[in-house]
């Protein structure tokens, strides 16, 4: 899954959409804390922000590869 | 042939291996009545197998015992599954049974139950063995026939539900003889060229004959093997095969399947939409939190700032300013009320008033001194008379004295 979803985040590496998610909660568990500067929040906040629209995105433009193993007796054709 | 004495230890023990060097009678199904039925303290059942001419011990362990559905009762007629041992300190023959179904039920059936209770003493259907589902599962493998509802089914529903999938079917025969090898060999190939995150293996209804390659030992066993979850959807929910039982999930269909391998997208994205919300409500609550502190610092900073406590004696110096505005004032009231009463007196005596009602005053015309006795004059001196609208100059023509009225300077 991770080739076909365009989900980087702030340090620029590639997620997967799973991967995208826990960063999220991650973000949102970090900001429920309220242990965060205010600086730190709002980067935080930007980068939550950017990574849910990327997932959307990945969701809106996901399209199914569906194919079929061949095999040498055909079997169940 | 010459003849030889053995003992009976050798006579049983040869006993023993013709009997149970038989593969027929180590794998044997029997059918009779259970009579003299005792459950030992130890937990396994002694009973008579018998019908109506003969009999023969038997004993089912405490392990099988458990794995029955049904206990045995004194007077079933029933179908058991066993061997036949020879227990030489006693000389018997004993039946020792793993399987016990009702009479009547078909050979089919009796052969499912007995694998079921072999795979399940073997540890096979262990609940603590099943792996959980992967939650976002990248490539999902399918053993199942590429014609089939189930492989349309699945397509359908992992479209909808999640496409961010891979979804790969490996084709198979799923039923009639050569099925068994077909679903191994579909399982394997899977596996090995496309290492998927999870394995949806299945069929639609049929008889209890149509799902047999489910019930297939080396099926079971593959399935067993998977390195990855594998979800069953064989048959129809009442329809149940080994595989569902050694499958790490079980689906009533091939739909319901293809749901529990993945979560569904559009809920994932509403979701998302909450976490928004909630990114946005705690930002701005710290950002709420910030401002208010802002504002506390600044109250307290106006609190303490010289400009305050100008303004704060400035405060305090308005009654006085108005004392003294108010002091002036009535100072100033005052004076004017005195210089009003002035005015008057002096309006009372001004000579311009007293003319008005016929007084007239006279002074000499030379001096200007006014006159104010007849000794000033004598006769030709020249007066000015002055009245509250002009004067008249004259000249005195006599003077006389009150008293005498008499003219003295003649």
């Amino acid at each position: 899954m991770t080739d076909i979803v365009a989900v980087t985040n702030d340090a620029g590496e590639k997620l997967s959409f799973e991967d995208a998610l826990q960063q999220i909660r991650n973000i949102v568990t970090s900001l429920e804390d309220g242990n965060l500067t205010l600086e730190e929040s709002m980067t935080k906040y930007q980068e939550g922000s950017k990574l849910i629209d990327q997932c959307r995105a990945t969701i809106n433009g996901a399209e199914i590869r569906i194919s079929e193993l061949m095999r040498e007796d055909e079997s169940g054709h | 042939m010459i003849a030889r004495i053995i003992t009976i230890d050798q006579l049983t023990s040869i006993l023993k291996v013709i009997i149970e060097d038989d593969d027929d009678l180590q794998d044997i199904w029997i059918d009779g009545e259970i009579s003299n039925l005792t459950i030992a303290r130890s937990g396994h059942a002694y009973f008579t197998l018998k019908d109506a001419t003969s009999q023969l011990s038997a004993v089912m362990w405490r392990t099988a015992l458990a794995r029955q559905q049904t206990l045995p009762r004194e007077g079933d007629r029933v179908i058991a599954h066993g061997s036949v041992t020879f227990y030489q300190p006693r000389g018997n023959l004993q039946l020792q049974l793993d399987v016990l179904q009702p009479q009547g039920t078909g050979i089919l059936q009796l052969q499912l139950e007995e694998l079921r209770q072999r795979l399940e003493a073997e540890g096979l259907f262990d609940p603590g063995r099943k792996r959980a589902l992967p939650e976002f599962p990248k490539r999902i493998g399918v053993v199942t026939s590429a014609s089939g509802a189930v492989w349309h089914d699945i397509q359908q529903v992992i479209s909808r539900r999640f496409p961010l999938a891979e979804l790969i079917l490996s084709p198979s025969l799923v039923q009639g003889d050569g099925a068994p090898e077909s679903i191994v060999q579909a399982l394997a190939c899977l596996q090995e060229t496309t290492a998927p995150d999870v394995i949806i293996i299945g069929r639609g209804g049929g008889s209890l004959e149509d799902l047999w390659a489910f019930n297939d030992e080396r099926v079971v066993r593959a399935v067993f093997a998977a390195r990855v979850p594998v979800i069953s959807a064989v048959g129809h929910e009442t329809d149940t095969t080994l595989v569902d039982f050694v499958a790490d999930m079980r689906a009533p269909t091939p739909s319901a399947a293809a749901e529990l391998a993945v979560p569904d997208l559009s809920m994932i994205a509403e979701g998302l939409e909450d976490v928004r919300f909630r990114l946005d409500t705690l930002i701005e609550r710290q950002l709420a939190e910030a401002m208010q502190l802002l504002d506390d610092m600044q109250d307290r900073l106006v609190r303490v700032s010289p400009l305050t406590r100008l303004e704060t004696l400035l405060h305090d110096l308005e009654p006085l300013e108005i004392r003294l505005q108010n002091g002036i004032r009535h100072r100033l009231q005052m004076a004017s009320q005195t210089v009003r009463a002035f005015t008057d007196v002096l309006e009372a005596l001004n000579p311009q008033s007293l003319m008005g009602r016929g007084y007239s005053f006279i002074c000499d015309d030379t001096t200007g001194m006014a006159i104010r006795s007849i000794d000033q004059v004598s006769t030709g001196t020249s007066i000015r008379a002055i009245l509250g609208d002009g004067e008249i100059g004259a000249k005195v023509s006599h003077v006389r004295h009150r008293n005498t009225l008499e003219t003295i300077h003649d």
